[in-house]
């Protein structure tokens, strides 16, 4: 029989072997007491980790994690199968012929790798069209924030960004006295040069709001290239994976069973992807990604507390002052209790020496 | 000639998926019946001797008689980035345990969840006051000059600096996989070994604090995790599958994840001086560190010292540990023991359950 032959069967014999455990998949779910139908699940994982929750009785317990991991494996297990399965399709025909298998195989890689690098944006909506920028970047906000973010949000949906800021279509503009420094601009109120400092500071608000924007712009690239890299990273574990099978051939040995190769693939893919990650150029990437996550945060919190400073609600800034003051005088505080218990039996010793002095003087005196 | 390379017949695949089933079948069983407080770590017997902010010390009670304990207690420097329960994870895989079984009186650090408001705590703050309070107070309490320290990891390194500041508060110090010179974390040949300390070199750690305040635990397990991705978020639970239907093996699996993912979060300014001036400057071996005010100059070491270390170890390796050998003041009473295992498994592995601590109180006695 030939390869292609062996490859179509072992292929059905696979997809057999999925078919398998997914009809069961729900089926351990449904097994869960107390529960009602899946169905309505977002999605399965997440049903059995609730499931597992319900029966611990306790949030985010060891039990729990490990359930959602547990049930995770089968799905990462195909997920893996599937690639090098695909892969190996591609491979085998030119490998059987004794011909370079690599381009092919490569081609395939590199379309993967294109699709997997582009899942970021993908998830956080198209970067050109500012409704769908904002509505993502929102949707990472505090639930609690929510409402007045809305208000922001039906602002720029309605046109320009500027304009949340300018005329207070959605109430937020006024509330951070956007709208009133604009009027005195061109709105209708007069604007002295005097006012200057008020349009400067309204310039300040606004730019914190941009900057958000920026910064998500920011993330969504630095992951996109992240994730290329990483890609990159899995398509050689895969060539890696092809390349040790057609040893395997060579030898004449062979691959038995399912999780035997899924193991040979996770080994490979932690060396090769090690490899990948000690090069200057996935640390700078990986540099780029993590102050692209913490510019985001921290662009998002300054937004935020021009929000809550307008609302007088102390904001996080504030609250890490005092928290520093506290550090600051608990370190006083503590340097002082210290020194005092230092002191003290320095100043008892020294009332003793003293004392033992004076009656040392008292006996020295002579009786006159 | 080449040979088709997969032999995957009908039969045994589909037999192999009917034992996954039956092994997520027969785990979901066991995990319905798990409770939180079925998966115990930290369990070995002990009273909170001392408890001040964040932390607290605990004092364990002896395992034997009274006239078989050491008379130095001897006070066990955990680190910050994870729960103190690694040295006590389980009752047959328990450091602390095997030491109360060689007469060792053992007190433990608990750092504890530091909350928003400690995010300005500092090493200073752990080293020259947190733990040298902690010393004192045991120290008092024993009627003692002096005391034993034994350090884990970044609490060894912590250890390591306190001793160089207080030698007349030490009298033995002990370390275990205990990073000392930073920047010799790379082993030819081996690109897993040495990338925690390589991937926390390249994360801008000003941002990182600034962000976050305290750095998440979840963000140091991310890391951890990087050194064998595929094997450590994937393979092991493919692994797994084979003790879900074992209620003890699976319970001391969650007793490790329990301990892995239930790591407290690290304050900022902690880990802001900590990647600064230990991972980045390598002040502690260049002579440059500062705390409290105070050169930390590892000639000071006076006292013996046991440098103990895991062969394997790629989170912490080898050379990194044994740099301390160069430095110190009192290169005759140094020592070093060298285990074959890695990072963790120097504490919960099973063949170094009976070399660790024995080897440790014996040093302890002698010394």
């Amino acid at each position: 029989m030939d390869w292609t032959q062996q490859t179509n069967d072992m292929m059905k014999t696979w997809s057999d072997a999925q078919k398998q455990l997914w009809s069961n998949w729900l089926g351990w779910g449904q097994g869960a007491a107390g529960l009602g139908q899946p169905a309505a699940m977002f999605d399965p994982t997440q049903f059995l980790r609730m499931a597992v929750d319900t029966w611990s009785g306790s949030k985010d317990s060891p039990a729990q994690r490990f359930a959602g991991n547990i049930f995770g494996t089968p799905d990462m297990m195909m997920r893996s199968m599937n690639l090098i399965m695909k892969a190996w399709q591609v491979a085998s025909p030119k490998m059987e012929a004794g011909k370079a298998w690599q381009p092919d195989l490569q081609a395939l890689l590199k379309q993967w790798q294109e699709e997997i690098s582009e899942l970021p944006k993908r998830a956080m909506a198209g970067s050109s069209d500012f409704a769908q920028l904002s509505k993502s970047m929102f949707e990472r906000w505090s639930p609690m924030t929510a409402p007045w973010l809305a208000m922001l949000n039906q602002a720029t949906a309605a046109g320009h960004p500027g304009e949340a800021f300018m005329t207070g279509t959605g109430g937020l503009g006024r509330i951070l006295g956007f709208g009133e420094a604009f009027q005195m601009m061109g709105g209708g109120g007069e604007f002295g040069l005097s006012e200057m400092p008020r349009a400067t500071v309204m310039r300040e608000k606004m730019g914190k709001f941009l900057r958000v924007i920026d910064a998500v712009k920011d993330l969504q690239d630095a992951q996109q290239a992240y994730h290329k890299k990483l890609g990159g990273g899995i398509a050689t574990s895969v060539e890696r994976t092809i390349d040790h099978l057609a040893k395997l051939a060579e030898k004449g040995e062979k691959v038995t069973s399912p999780r035997d190769l899924m193991r040979t693939f996770f080994s490979i893919s932690d060396k090769t992807l090690n490899e990948s990650f000690n090069t200057p150029e996935f640390l700078e990437i990986q540099e780029k990604l993590t102050h692209a996550l913490m510019t985001h945060k921290i662009a998002q919190r300054e937004a935020l507390e021009v929000i809550y400073n307008q609302l007088e609600i102390p904001t996080r800034s504030e609250i890490d002052e005092a928290y520093r003051d506290i550090h600051e005088l608990k370190k006083e505080v503590r340097a002082l209790r210290k020194a005092l218990k230092e002191a003290a039996p320095k100043s008892v010793a020294a009332k003793g020496k003293k004392a033992a002095s004076k009656e040392l003087e008292a006996t020295e005196v002579p009786a006159s | 000639m080449s040979k088709f390379p997969f032999e995957f017949r009908p039969d045994d695949v589909a037999r192999e998926m009917a034992q996954i089933e039956s092994k997520i079948s027969a785990g979901l069983a066991q995990l319905t019946s798990l409770k939180d407080e079925d998966v115990d770590i930290g369990s070995t017997p002990k009273d909170v001797f001392y408890a001040r902010e964040t932390f607290q010390v605990y004092h364990y009670k002896p395992l034997v008689p009274q006239d078989q304990i050491h008379h130095v207690p001897m006070v066990i420097s955990t680190p910050l980035i994870n729960g103190y329960e690694v040295a006590d994870l389980q009752p047959d895989r328990s450091l602390v345990r095997n030491f109360l079984n060689e007469g060792i009186d053992v007190y433990m650090i608990n750092w504890g969840y530091p909350k928003r408001c400690d995010r300005y705590n500092n090493i200073d703050d752990y080293v020259t006051d947190y733990l040298d309070d902690i010393v004192d107070n045991i120290a008092e309490n024993a009627g003692l000059d002096k005391i034993n320290l034994f350090g884990i990891c970044m609490g060894g390194t912590m250890a390591t600096c306190y001793s160089a500041l207080h030698p007349e508060k030490v009298r033995n110090l002990a370390l275990t996989v205990t990073p000392i010179d930073f920047h010799q974390t790379k082993i030819p040949g081996q690109p897993h070994v040495g990338l925690l300390f390589e991937m926390g070199r390249s994360v801008d750690v000003d941002a990182m604090v600034n962000a976050f305040g305290n750095v998440p635990a979840d963000v140091l397990n991310v890391s951890f995790l990087m050194a064998s991705p595929f094997t450590l978020m994937f393979g092991k639970y493919a692994d797994s599958l084979d003790i879900l239907d074992n209620k003890e093996a699976l319970i001391n699996f969650l007793r490790m994840e329990k301990w892995l993912f239930g790591g407290p979060e690290v304050p900022g300014e902690a880990y802001r001086q900590f990647v600064t001036q230990f991972l980045n400057k390598n002040a502690l071996v260049n002579g440059t560190l500062m705390l409290g005010g105070r050169k930390v100059d590892l000639a000071n070491l006076s006292m013996p010292v046991l440098n103990v270390y895991a062969e394997r170890d790629h989170l912490v390796p080898p050379p990194s540990t044994v740099a301390l050998g160069k430095y110190i003041g009192n290169k005759k009473d140094y020592q070093e023991l060298p285990i074959k295992t890695g990072h963790i498994g120097i504490y919960t592995g099973g063949a170094p359950q009976k070399i660790v601590a024995p080897s440790v109180a014996k040093w302890l006695k002698e010394h």
